[in-house]
């Protein structure tokens, strides 16, 4: 019996799909959803969400939201955002999250605290952002430019 | 030619009229596809949004969270009003601040009730002034695309006013955007929240009984809280407030503008027939004071 899955941000619906597990970063620490789990309502942070369709895994950068469990195997995660790690532009994650280093590092007296949570919040949510990027970069060594430079060979 | 310029005046008039209806029907058609793609694309969150906090106000005990629990004892009731900034958009804003009197009034007619009202938006909050009604907060409405950060005053305001047990009661009223030649007035009820069905989809959450095994029935379950009940509502549950009033302020948009797109698409028709009418009358008289001219210089050469 497979998960009705939906991941929701404001902008779109990013993913409905039917699914054999999941892995979400969550408030106190990753955990797997399986069919048949119990309702659950839990807080989403930063971090990498890995999706299961039998072999093949997804992965998706998502930042701060909700899951919910509902009963009948349907899981519906609402996230301010989530990318696919192919959809994630490595240099402009890499730049943000620089600039959000340094402008910790610079002004570290001269924040408030909201601006410091935000900045933190950026750069956690781009850390992750490139977590999920370099995912991608393995899965094309194994599977796409490796074999296809064989092929040449 | 006698006659002819007072036509020639008004033909004049009407088709600068014209020019103006037009590129303001083409100004709004262009924000209208803006704001209803915005509209349309963040209605699935934040019915999902409602659903889970209608889930969740079934399941959880009101002591849990004071964003499910009624204030009794509070007989006041606060609207928030989204209207336009600007006229020109037809029954737009007339439409719902008449249902917002019948709200009030059918309220009024159940329990003794305080209404007071807050205001995003111009057009609402001078009609409020006129019938008298108490404003507690007017917020600005900008003329570009609402995001998400600008709706976090009125959600704070409003969440620190029920909290305070100052409201029975919150709802926002807006426009609901259903097609570009249909807008609804809604008044939605936020507060306390998962009272009322969710607006945006028309989603029954009778759909989820599906696949369920029997013993389940519709909310016959318990939800587990990651990390903890206190701390997972405390998050959520001002996250799906804000949602549904950014999802109404984006209706609000997308209503207006197609409001008044089809307006003025309504006034350039009005003036094109105009100018055809007139015309017809112009050439007419000109027509006639030419034959009337001709008729006398033929009389004249016949005198001679």
């Amino acid at each position: 019996m497979p998960i009705d899955f939906k991941i929701i941000t404001p902008e779109k619906t990013v993913l409905q799909k039917q699914i054999d597990s999941l892995t979400c970063p969550t408030a106190e620490g990753e955990i797997t959803i399986l069919p048949k789990h119990i309702p659950l309502v839990g807080l989403i942070r930063h971090g990498e969400l890995t999706v299961r369709i039998g072999q093949d895994a997804e992965y998706y950068a998502v930042s701060g939201g909700f899951v919910e469990v509902r009963p009948g195997s349907e899981v519906v995660i609402l996230a301010d955002t989530a990318e696919h790690a192919r959809e994630i532009d490595v240099q402009r994650a890499e730049a943000a999250r620089k600039a959000a280093e340094e402008s910790m590092r610079e002004r570290t007296n001269k924040l408030s605290m909201e601006e410091y949570v935000a900045l933190e919040a950026t750069l956690q949510k781009n850390i992750a952002r490139l977590k999920v990027a370099q995912r991608r970069e393995h899965y094309r060594a194994k599977h796409g430019v490796g074999s296809e430079g064989i092929f040449k060979e | 030619m006698p006659g002819t310029r007072e036509v020639k005046r008004r033909i004049k008039s009407i088709s600068s009229t014209k020019k103006i209806t037009k590129a303001m029907q083409m100004v709004s058609a262009v924000k209208m596809r803006k704001a209803q793609s915005a509209a349309l694309a963040s209605r699935a969150y934040s019915d999902m949004a409602w659903q889970i906090a209608t889930n969740l106000s079934h399941k959880i005990d009101a002591k849990h969270s004071r964003f499910l629990k009624q204030n009794k004892a509070s007989r006041k009731i606060g609207i928030i009003l989204v209207t336009s900034n600007k006229g020109l958009v037809g029954s737009f804003n007339s439409n719902l601040v008449s249902a917002v009197h019948s709200y009030i009034a059918n309220s009024k007619a159940e329990a003794e009730v305080l209404v007071e009202i807050i205001t995003v938006g111009k057009k609402g909050r001078d009609a409020m002034l006129r019938v008298g009604q108490t404003i507690i907060a007017e917020f600005n409405k900008l003329d570009k695309l609402a995001r998400m950060g600008e709706i976090l005053p009125i959600s704070r305001l409003i969440i620190d006013e029920f909290l305070q047990g100052n409201y029975g009661k919150i709802c926002i009223a807006y426009n609901h955007f259903i097609s570009t030649i249909s807008q609804k007035p809604v008044i939605h009820e936020i507060l306390p929240l998962g009272k009322s069905k969710g607006k945006f989809l028309d989603i029954d959450n009778a759909r989820q009984e599906k696949n369920l095994p029997e013993h389940y029935g519709k909310y016959n379950f318990e939800y587990l809280f990651e990390p903890n009940p206190n701390k997972v509502l405390d998050y959520l549950l001002p996250r799906i407030l804000e949602s549904q009033i950014y999802q109404a302020i984006l209706e609000s948009d997308a209503s207006e503008n197609s409001a008044r797109m089809v307006m003025m698409k309504n006034a350039t028709e009005a003036a094109s027939d105009l100018i055809d009418d007139l015309t017809l009358a112009y050439n007419q008289i000109r027509q006639a004071n030419i034959t009337k001219e001709l008729a006398e210089i033929v009389a004249g050469m016949d005198a001679v």
